[in-house]
C-alpha cells in the first residue's frame, strides 16, 4: 500500500513536472515567436527565395529558366567577380583596423577622468556615426574633387604639387572612399569600447600599478585582455559591414550625377555589393545577382566563424 | 400568425412591388473617372511641358486625371523595370529606342491599337528613323518623344578670350582638336582649370566619333555584328585618345570630376543634345553660347547620330484606349511645337521636320537642320553596352590601353550582348 502510493506520488509528480516544462516552453515560446516570424519573413525566407532564384536565369521578364548551378560557374570565370572581391577585401583590410585603433585610441583617451570636456569630445567623435551616410557622402566627393577640392588645396599647400586625382584615379579612388568609410565609423567603435573599457574594474589597474607595470603594460596585459569581448564584438561587426559596404562607393564614384557605371572608374570601388546590385538592377541578370548574394552570405558567415575561433580569448578576473 | 411576421411579409411584399414599378426618368450618368498614371524621367527643360500638357488634356477630357512622376534619371529604369515586372508599372511610360526590342519582346508593352492610330497614318505621320524601332510584328509599340542628335555648343565669350572665331566654329574634328588645345587652359602645375571641350557626357563624344568615322552601320543588327573593331572605328577612338591624353588634352577627368563645366563656364566646347538649350537657359543664364553642326572628319559629309524614346503604354494598363490618347496628345503637333520651343526636342512629324517657321532663331535652326543630316543610333541594349563602352573610354583615357586591342576587346563584348538580346543564333 505504502508503496503504491510512493509510486503513485512520483509518477504525479513527474507528470507535474511534465506539465510545468511544457508550460514553461509554451510561454517561452510564445515570447519569442513575434521575433521568430518576423525573423522568418524578413530573413529565412528572402534567403530562401534567393537560393532558389540564383538556380534560375531571369531578366525580370519572361519566364525563369532552370539552370541548376550555372550561374555559380559563370561566377568563376567572370573577371568582374574577382575585381568586386578584391576591392572588398582590400576595403575591408584598409578599413577595419583604422577603425578599431582608431576607436580604441579615442576611447582610451576619452575615458581619462581627468580629461575636461570628455563629454563634448565623445559627442563630436560620435557626430559622424549619426549623419546621413548619403549626405556624408556627397560632402566627402567635394573634398576629395581634384581641382577645387580642399583635400587637395591642403596638399598643395604643403608642397604636393601633383596631388592625387582621387575619384578620378584607378589608384586613388578606393583610398578616397576608405577614407570616408573610417571617418563615419570611428564614433561608432569609439562608443563600443568605451562602454567595454567601462566595466573593467579600476582596482585591476590600481593593482597593476602598485605592481610597478607601466602604462603600456597595464593596457597590454590587463586592459586589452579584459576588453576581448568588445574586440571580438567590434571587429566581428565592423568586418560584416565591410563587406556589406555599398552607399559610399554609389555615391562617391558611381552613377548618379555622373552619369557613370557602378564601380568607378575601370571598377576600381567595384565592391560586392555594388557588384550584385549592376548585376540585378542594372544588367536585370536577376538568378546571376542571386548567385553572387549567396556567396557574398557565406563568404560573411565563414569570416565570422573563423575570427570568432581565432579572436575569442576566454578570461576571468 | 404574430405581428412580426406580418411585418416582416408586408415589407418583402413593398420591397417587390418597388421592383416592379416603373423608375423615375434617369439622369445622365457621369462618364467614368480615369486616372492615367506617366513616367518619365525628369529633366529640368521637359517637366514644365508635361505640366502644360496634362493641364491641356485635363481640360478637355474632365474625367481623365493625368498622375504625373518625373524620376530622376539614375532611378529611373530601376523603378519603372521592377514596377512593370510586379505589375504595379505606370500606364503610360517613356523607354529609349535602345531598349524597344527588349521590351516588345518581353510583351511589356502595349501595340498602337488601330482606333487611336494606324500603321499607315503613323508611317506618313513620323520620320521612319524616329518609330521604325518600335515596329514589330506589323504594329508599332510606341509614338516617338524626345528626339536628339548631338550638336557642338560653343561658350563665345571663352572661345574668343582664347582667339577663336564664333563666326567660323569647327567644322572637322581636326578644327575642334585645335581650338580646343588652344583654349584649354592650365595652372602652375600643368592641371586643367578650363577645358577646351567638356567630356562629362562621354557617349556624346564617342558616339560623335563612331558615327561620323564609320560610314557603314556601327550595329548591323541584321546579321548581329559590332563594326566599330574595323579601321574607321579604330580611327575614331584614337581620336578619343589624340583629343584625352598626352600634354595637350583639351579635357581630363580629374578636372571637376562628374560635373557639367560648360554649364559651370569652365569649357569651351561642348557635344550634347539640343533639349540643353532648355537646362542652359534655366540654369546657366550668363554663359553667352551659340550652337553649331557637330564635327565630322575632314572631307566627310555632316553626320550626327539621332536618337529617340518614345511613349510606350503598358500591356497591364486597365485604360488601353486612354492613355494612347494621353500619348497622342504628347506627340501631337502642338505638343512637339511646344517639346521644340520650350525644351529644345527635335519635332519627329514630317510636317514639323520641314517646317522653316518653327526655326525662330538661329539656334533652332542649326538644331532644326541636324535632323537633315542625321542617322539612327543602332545599339542594342542599354546598360550593359554602356558599360563596355564607357569601360572602353577608361581604358583608353586613364589606363593608356593600346586603342586598337582594347576597341577589339570592346566590340566583341558587345557583339555577344547583341546576339544575346536579338536571339542571334
Amino acid at each position: 500500500m505504502v508503496s503504491r502510493n510512493l509510486a503513485w506520488a512520483l509518477e504525479r509528480g513527474k507528470a507535474l513536472r511534465i506539465r510545468r516544462q511544457v508550460r514553461m516552453w509554451i510561454w517561452a515560446y510564445g515570447f519569442l515567436a513575434p521575433s521568430l516570424i518576423l525573423f522568418a519573413l524578413i530573413v529565412l525566407y528572402p534567403s530562401v527565395e534567393a537560393f532558389r532564384l540564383s538556380l534560375y536565369r531571369w531578366s525580370l521578364f519572361g519566364e525563369k529558366e532552370f539552370v541548376g548551378l550555372a550561374n555559380y560557374q559563370r561566377m568563376v570565370r567572370d573577371p568582374l567577380f574577382w575585381q568586386s572581391l578584391k576591392v572588398t577585401c582590400i576595403w575591408t583590410i584598409g578599413v577595419v583596423p583604422w577603425v578599431m585603433v582608431l576607436g580604441m585610441l579615442t576611447a582610451l583617451a576619452l575615458n581619462q577622468p581627468w580629461l575636461p570636456g570628455r563629454g563634448v569630445f565623445r559627442t563630436i567623435y560620435f557626430v559622424p556615426v549619426m549623419t546621413s551616410v548619403v549626405a556624408s557622402a556627397f560632402v566627402w566627393r567635394w573634398l576629395f574633387e581634384p581641382t577645387f577640392g580642399v583635400v587637395n588645396w591642403i596638399l598643395r599647400q604643403i608642397g604636393i604639387v601633383d596631388p592625387p586625382g582621387w575619384l578620378a584615379s584607378t589608384t586613388w579612388a578606393l583610398p578616397a572612399l576608405m577614407t570616408a568609410g573610417i571617418w563615419k565609423q570611428v564614433g561608432y567603435a569609439m562608443v563600443l569600447f568605451l562602454a567595454g573599457l567601462q566595466t573593467i574594474p579600476r582596482e585591476l589597474r590600481e593593482a597593476a600599478e602598485i605592481d610597478g607595470a607601466n602604462p603600456w603594460q597595464i593596457f597590454w596585459h590587463v586592459t586589452l585582455p579584459l576588453l576581448n569581448p568588445t574586440v571580438v564584438f567590434v571587429a566581428v561587426i565592423l568586418v560584416i559591414n565591410a563587406f556589406r559596404v555599398f552607399s559610399i562607393p554609389y555615391v562617391m564614384t558611381s552613377g548618379g550625377f555622373t552619369y557613370l557605371t557602378p564601380g568607378g572608374p575601370l571598377n576600381s570601388t567595384r565592391v560586392f555589393v555594388l557588384h550584385i546590385y549592376d548585376l540585378a538592377w542594372k544588367q536585370f541578370d536577376f538568378g546571376y545577382g542571386a548567385a553572387n548574394a549567396i556567396v557574398l552570405l557565406l563568404m560573411i558567415m565563414t569570416v565570422t566563424l573563423v575570427q570568432l575561433r581565432i579572436l575569442q580569448r576566454p578570461f576571468e578576473y | 400568425m404574430g405581428r412580426w411576421t406580418w411585418f416582416s411579409l408586408f415589407m418583402l411584399a413593398a420591397l417587390i412591388l418597388a421592383q416592379c414599378a416603373p423608375g423615375a426618368p434617369a439622369s445622365p450618368t457621369p462618364p467614368p473617372q480615369i486616372t492615367i498614371v506617366h513616367w518619365q524621367h525628369h529633366h529640368e527643360a521637359r517637366k514644365p511641358v508635361v505640366d502644360e500638357l496634362i493641364q491641356e488634356f485635363q481640360a478637355k477630357y474632365p474625367n481623365v486625371t493625368i498622375k504625373f512622376e518625373s524620376i530622376p534619371y539614375e532611378q529611373y529604369f530601376d523603378k519603372l523595370l521592377t514596377a512593370l515586372a510586379s505589375k504595379t508599372g505606370p500606364d503610360v511610360f517613356q523607354i529609349p529606342m535602345e531598349m524597344a526590342e527588349q521590351l516588345i519582346q518581353a510583351g511589356a508593352l502595349a501595340p498602337v491599337p488601330e482606333s487611336v492610330m494606324t500603321t499607315q497614318q503613323i508611317e506618313e505621320a513620323f520620320i521612319p528613323a524616329a518609330v521604325r524601332r518600335f515596329k514589330s510584328g506589323g504594329k508599332y509599340y510606341g509614338l516617338p518623344t524626345d528626339v536628339q542628335t548631338l550638336i557642338l555648343f560653343i561658350n563665345v565669350d571663352l572661345l574668343k578670350e582664347c582667339g577663336g572665331d564664333p563666326a567660323r566654329p569647327p567644322a572637322t574634328w581636326e578644327e575642334l582638336k585645335e581650338q580646343a588645345r588652344r583654349c584649354t587652359k592650365r595652372d602652375a602645375q600643368g592641371n586643367i582649370i578650363q577645358a577646351g571641350l567638356d567630356t562629362r557626357y562621354r557617349w556624346a563624344v564617342y558616339t560623335q566619333a563612331m558615327y561620323s568615322f564609320i560610314d557603314g552601320p556601327v550595329v548591323d543588327a541584321a546579321s548581329c555584328k559590332v563594326n566599330y573593331a574595323g579601321p574607321q572605328g579604330i580611327a575614331a577612338w584614337k581620336l578619343i585618345a589624340e583629343l584625352m591624353t598626352g600634354p595637350e588634352a583639351v579635357d581630363s577627368p580629374k578636372f571637376l570630376t562628374g560635373q557639367r563645366k560648360f554649364e559651370q563656364g569652365k569649357a569651351v566646347f561642348y557635344i550634347n543634345h539640343p533639349v540643353t538649350r532648355g537646362r542652359l537657359e534655366r540654369e546657366a543664364k550668363g554663359i553667352n553660347w551659340i550652337v553649331a553642326p557637330p564635327p565630322v572628319p575632314a572631307g566627310k559629309k555632316p553626320v550626327t547620330p539621332l536618337h529617340v524614346w518614345a511613349y510606350v503604354v503598358n500591356k497591364d494598363t486597365k485604360n488601353p484606349e486612354w492613355a494612347w490618347r494621353w500619348v497622342q496628345l504628347l506627340t501631337s503637333k502642338d505638343a512637339q511645337i511646344k517639346w521644340f520651343r520650350k525644351a529644345g526636342d527635335l519635332p519627329s512629324l514630317k510636317v514639323l521636320v520641314s517646317d522653316p517657321s518653327l526655326a525662330t532663331d538661329e539656334k533652332f535652326r542649326v538644331a532644326l537642320e541636324s535632323m537633315s543630316y542625321s542617322r539612327p543610333v543602332e545599339q542594342v541594349g542599354q546598360t550593359e553596352v554602356d558599360n563596355i563602352q564607357s569601360e572602353l573610354w577608361e581604358k583608353i583615357v586613364i589606363q593608356g590601353a593600346d586603342v586598337e586591342t582594347a576597341v577589339k576587346e570592346a566590340a566583341a563584348k558587345e557583339e555577344q550582348v547583341v546576339r544575346k538580346i536579338l536571339k542571334c543564333p
